[in-house]
């Protein structure tokens, strides 16, 4: 068993094939050898890693990702916004929840996970306008006046098409 | 994995609290866009959308080079298209680039002189292009006329290197071009161009070629090392002599797909060709479409193909002409003769009894002879049928149930019942019902797990209107 102590200072334990999922902890675990000592997790809450264990627990023996894997992906230009069953509805939570999910997992550098967050959230980008996009994630426009102009230019690309 | 961003937004007001998409890193951000652009199916211009959101959204979407690597350029072509080409090309960097260059009148005009795709029109598109030609991974061009592609093969007859280019594939979708007897136009420009300079050193990672209609010097050496080789509805008069396809195909000894729709190489009626001179260990998949069923036989016999597993057989006169088709009797008997149970030579064009799936398109003969040639498909394992007479059906043993189906489209309207569908509709009614399937046109079987000396016996087909 592995024990993990979140930056809210909760105490988890797991086994280890579950945390080692994450490719930050397999490698401290590696570092250290055999201890008992607790590693802390300061940028991820307990609220968050009790969402990544479960995730994690889930995926328990699955193949890891290959460290070629992005390269060989990249090559074959395969890749799609699919995401399986389960892990949909395990990533059906609130927006900063999600948000949360995607930090831990790409800190803790777990790619499964990072990539069904990543996913989820071009899911809710595709097929939106800038203005539905920007209501969506509640985000300003800032552009300045040059940039509009560009915008207005650029818009009558996508005119027709 | 990710860097945190190391300050909070760039223009957002001290005052303003962070929103759950503030917290991500603009690299996480950039693969999110990725994750969205990589998608064949996403359209290019959507990453337009993406750098309309907000100034942050806007410098990672220009920052991030891969976004703009795909290019579709659209008929009708217009300076803002020019525009947006340069622009695209310029923010993808040194990205490998996927281009499209889509110039076919959705009025399906083939007319040479007055096809709105002229060489003034292509000319600024085709100039732009090829001078990122470096970065170029898989380019294609569909187009009525010839026009188009002659522009870009004129314009690409001297470059020296295509370094990243994996697949290549130029249509000139005329079908009509490779009916029997009909010779290339306009014939001003019929004089063949190298293909992308011609030399196999300059596209050394090319793989995949598709050519539809498009001639080119054969006997240059650019057509090499490919898995991948299309050939189709070219004018017969335009295509290689035996000599030079066998030099392309010899230069390919991994080619594991090969498609011949309509001619192949000009082989003379009163010539005698070797058997078997075109080796061809690695294929896997052939297609073969046939406009003349004697040249076809002639052709296929100077086939050796021993790893062949897929095969597909096409009547092309139903796509030239749709009351084109031939009987296909003499063709299947032939092929039944020579690639059945005791073959007369050590060469087998198509090893009919190693054959795991087989494709049927438009080819029609007699019940009998149907079933003699799926009495020679001891290894089928799926058949695929699509616009198969009913005569055809009739020599169906129905032990095949839908369960085996594993794909169909293309369903006529329900008025077009009548006499035709009776072998459909007794085979699949149910329950006092008719199946839907049974108004299928297209039909694909998975015989797996069927007895393999029932399989002979199956057959599946489209309904005929």
């Amino acid at each position: 068993m592995v024990l993990l102590v979140t930056s809210d200072n909760e105490q988890f334990n797991a086994d280890k094939d579950v945390v080692e999922r994450s490719v930050l902890i397999k490698n401290m675990l590696e570092d250290v050898g055999e201890s008992d000592q607790p590693i802390p997790l300061p940028n991820v809450s307990s609220s968050v890693l009790k969402k990544v264990l479960e995730y994690c627990e889930h995926h328990r023996g699955e193949p890891l990702p290959s460290a070629d894997a992005d390269q060989s992906q990249d090559e074959t230009r395969k890749r799609t916004t699919d995401i399986s069953e389960w892990d949909q509805k395990f990533i059906t939570v609130d927006q900063e929840m999600l948000f949360e999910i995607i930090l831990a997992a790409n800190y803790l550098d777990i790619k499964s996970l990072l990539d069904v967050g990543c996913k989820t959230v071009a899911n809710m980008i595709k097929g939106k306008t800038p203005e539905e996009i920007r209501k969506l994630f509640n985000i300003v426009n800032d552009f300045t006046p040059e940039e509009e102009a560009q915008i207005k230019k650029e818009n009558e690309w996508a005119e027709d098409r | 994995m990710f860097r945190r961003r190391s300050s909070a937004t760039s223009r957002r007001s001290r005052t303003q609290s962070l929103t759950p998409m503030d917290m991500l890193p603009n690299e996480l951000l950039a693969h999110i866009f990725s994750t969205i652009m990589d998608e064949s199916t996403e359209n290019p211009l959507f990453v337009i959308t993406l750098s309309h959101v907000s100034s942050r959204w806007r410098n990672v979407a220009l920052g991030t080079g891969c976004l703009w690597a795909r290019i579709n350029i659209t008929f009708p072509l217009s300076d803002i298209d020019l525009e947006r080409t340069k622009t695209y090309l310029t923010r993808s960097g040194t990205y490998p680039l996927d281009i499209l260059v889509d110039v076919r009148d959705p009025d399906w005009d083939w007319n040479e002189d007055a096809h709105r795709a002229t060489w003034q029109v292509m000319v600024p598109f085709v100039r732009l292009l090829v001078a990122h030609i470096h970065q170029w991974r898989k380019f294609e061009m569909l187009s009525d006329t010839w026009v188009p592609i002659f522009t870009l093969l004129f314009y690409t007859k001297t470059v020296t290197a295509a370094p990243l280019l994996e697949t290549l594939s130029l249509s000139r979708c005329n079908a009509y071009m490779a009916a029997r007897g009909q010779i290339f136009h306009p014939s001003v420009l019929r004089d063949a161009l190298p293909l992308l300079g011609g030399h196999a050193s300059s596209t050394r990672k090319l793989r995949r070629v598709t050519l539809v209609g498009v001639h080119t010097i054969w006997t240059d050496t650019v057509l090499r090392n490919l898995t991948h080789l299309e050939f189709k509805y070219h004018s017969s008069d335009v295509m290689p002599t035996a000599e030079a396809f066998g030099a392309i195909l010899g230069g390919c000894p991994h080619l594991t797909e090969l498609s011949i729709v309509g001619w192949g190489p000009i082989l003379h009626r009163e010539v005698q060709y070797a058997e078997g001179v075109f080796q061809m260990p690695s294929l896997r998949t052939f297609t073969l479409g046939f406009v003349d069923a004697e040249y076809a036989m002639k052709l296929l016999l100077m086939f050796h193909t021993p790893a062949l597993r897929k095969f597909v057989l096409e009547d092309v006169n139903k796509v030239i002409s749709p009351t084109g088709v031939e009987n296909a009797d003499a063709f299947l008997e032939w092929l039944v003769a020579r690639c059945g149970p005791t073959p007369t030579t050590l060469t087998i064009p198509v090893p009919l009894r190693r054959l795991r799936s087989v494709e049927l398109h438009s080819v029609h003969a007699h019940q009998a002879t149907f079933s003699r040639l799926f009495a020679q498909l001891p290894s089928l394992e799926q058949l695929t049928c699509i616009d198969i007479p009913n005569s055809a059906l009739l020599a169906l043993t129905p032990v095949c149930t839908p369960t085996h189906l594993l794909h169909a489209r293309g369903c006529a309207n329900s008025s077009a019942k009548g006499r035709t569908r009776r072998p459909w509709r007794s085979w699949f009614k149910q329950g006092g019902t008719i199946h839907p399937w049974s108004r299928c046109c297209v039909l694909r079987w998975n015989l797996r797990g069927i007895d393999p000396l029932r399989r002979p016996l199956l057959l599946a087909s489209r309904v005929q209107k």
